[in-house]
């Protein structure tokens, strides 16, 4: 009886290592498990995505540099116009300075012709007529509205 | 107000007390009124708090202080326009005299300085601190230890700007304490401004421009004995010696009438009278010793 049972036993463990052998043979587990073939589609777009993000760095790059050397020359060009504006009141106050220095020669060259000409001798011709710039300050007669003293 | 020739419009007056000196403002006109004259009061108020060395929170003092500022535009052009000056001078007129003012003991407004004092012999200062100014970011920088006092020139200043304000009412002049602008021809064609020599007083008729005074014959005190005036020899950070008293100096406009005022006074007499003639520049001047001597055409 007790052999029987063992038998019993041992032919459901056979069977059950015989399927369970057949099955880890036909799942073939030496066989290299095959790969799906890749998209070529989705090759080629991430190949494009790497090249621009490439591409756009090296435009960041070069925007900022550009962005820098204008920065530099816009500095230097207004330093350059400071200067030219400062040059320009120079000239302003140098040609007011000179128109002042011809008005005071004008008179004075109109003083020394009349000193020279004789009485009753005609005036000068019109080429020559020296335009008489009213001065700028004279002494005068006249009752003071105001002083000027050291302060 | 004063009665002028007949026809002409009235000469409306008006005096008040800014920058240590007495101004004076006078408009030919009927228009002028008691707000345009309290418009130029107040603008000398608003440009004393800017240029005042003698107020420690003016915008001068706030830049003497720190030594670098981000300015704003009447201290910038002022600024400007003095440095210009020194150049224009050859260093005869410099702004960079603040610290042998104090050394000489004008270190504090005029009316609270003491006649007569004793103080210990300061060491000499040195002038000509280089001073740099940036008009794009508006920031003036003084070389180590400069300091500037822009008294003179920013009363000349001043009175311009002054004048820019009446000159909507009718021919105006303002007369900040010597230093004097015009704009317009009031009626009687010039404006008549005396001018005290020892000969008696000389009244010179201005036009157009400006007109200022420098003289050693006043701001004076004493120190230690030794008679000091305000008028700073950049040469040698002292007040200056030489035999000019005073000097009147017409010019295109009261600032530079006060430059040249002062150059020529430095200049000593004879010098200033050459260099009056050769640049056509009218003055009158009077020496320590009594003369009075005229220069740049002026008759």
């Amino acid at each position: 009886m007790r052999n029987h049972t063992v038998r019993l036993y041992a032919a459901a463990a056979a069977l059950l290592a015989f399927f369970v052998l057949w099955t880890t043979v036909a799942a073939k587990p030496w066989a290299t498990a095959k790969q799906p073939a890749a998209d070529p589609r989705l090759v080629v777009l991430a190949a494009r995505e790497h090249r621009l993000r490439a591409e756009t760095t090296a435009v960041k790059r070069l925007v900022a540099h550009r962005w820098k050397v204008y920065e530099r020359r816009l500095r230097a060009r207004r330093r350059e116009i400071a200067a030219a504006e400062r040059r320009h009141a120079q000239q302003v106050a140098a040609a007011q300075l000179a128109a002042q220095r011809i008005a005071a020669a004008q008179a004075v060259a109109s003083r020394t012709l009349a000193a020279a000409a004789p009485a009753g001798s005609p005036g000068p011709s019109p080429a020559s007529r020296v335009v008489i710039l009213p001065p700028r300050v004279q002494v005068v007669s006249l009752p003071p509205v105001t002083s000027s003293s050291s302060s | 107000m004063t009665l002028n020739p007949v026809g002409a419009a009235p000469l409306r007056r008006h005096s008040f007390r800014a920058m240590g000196v007495t101004v004076e403002c006078l408009v030919e006109s009927e228009l002028a009124s008691d707000a345009d004259f309290d418009g130029v009061e107040a603008e000398f108020e608003r440009l004393e708090q800017i240029f005042s060395r003698f107020r420690d929170d003016s915008e001068l003092s706030l830049l003497n202080r720190a030594g670098r500022a981000v300015a704003g535009r009447e201290l910038l052009e002022v600024v400007q326009c003095a440095l210009e000056a020194r150049i224009r001078t050859g260093g005869r007129f410099d702004p960079t005299v603040h610290d042998a003012l104090v050394a000489s003991g004008y270190d504090r407004t005029f009316t609270e300085l003491a006649p007569t004092s004793r103080a210990p012999r300061l060491a000499r200062v040195s002038c000509g601190a280089d001073v740099s100014v940036d008009p794009a970011t508006r920031t003036i920088a003084l070389g180590a230890g400069a300091r500037l006092d822009l008294g003179g020139i920013a009363k000349g200043w001043s009175a311009e700007r002054g004048c820019e304000l009446l000159q909507a009412a009718g021919p105006c002049l303002v007369n900040a304490g010597g230093d004097l602008a015009v704009r317009g021809r009031p009626a009687q064609g010039v404006w008549p401004i005396s001018v005290e020599t020892p000969e008696g007083d000389v009244t010179l008729g201005l036009s157009d421009g400006g007109m200022a005074t420098s003289g050693r014959d006043a701001r004076r005190w004493q120190r230690n004995g030794r008679e000091l005036h305000h008028l700073i020899d950049p040469a040698t950070g002292a007040p200056a010696g030489g035999d000019v008293l005073r000097v009147t100096v017409v010019g295109a406009d009261a600032v530079e009438a006060e430059v040249d005022a002062k150059a020529l006074f430095l200049a000593g007499a004879r010098a200033a009278i050459e260099e009056a003639d050769a640049r056509c520049l009218p003055c009158l001047l009077v020496t320590v010793d009594g003369r009075v001597l005229r220069g740049g055409g002026l008759g």
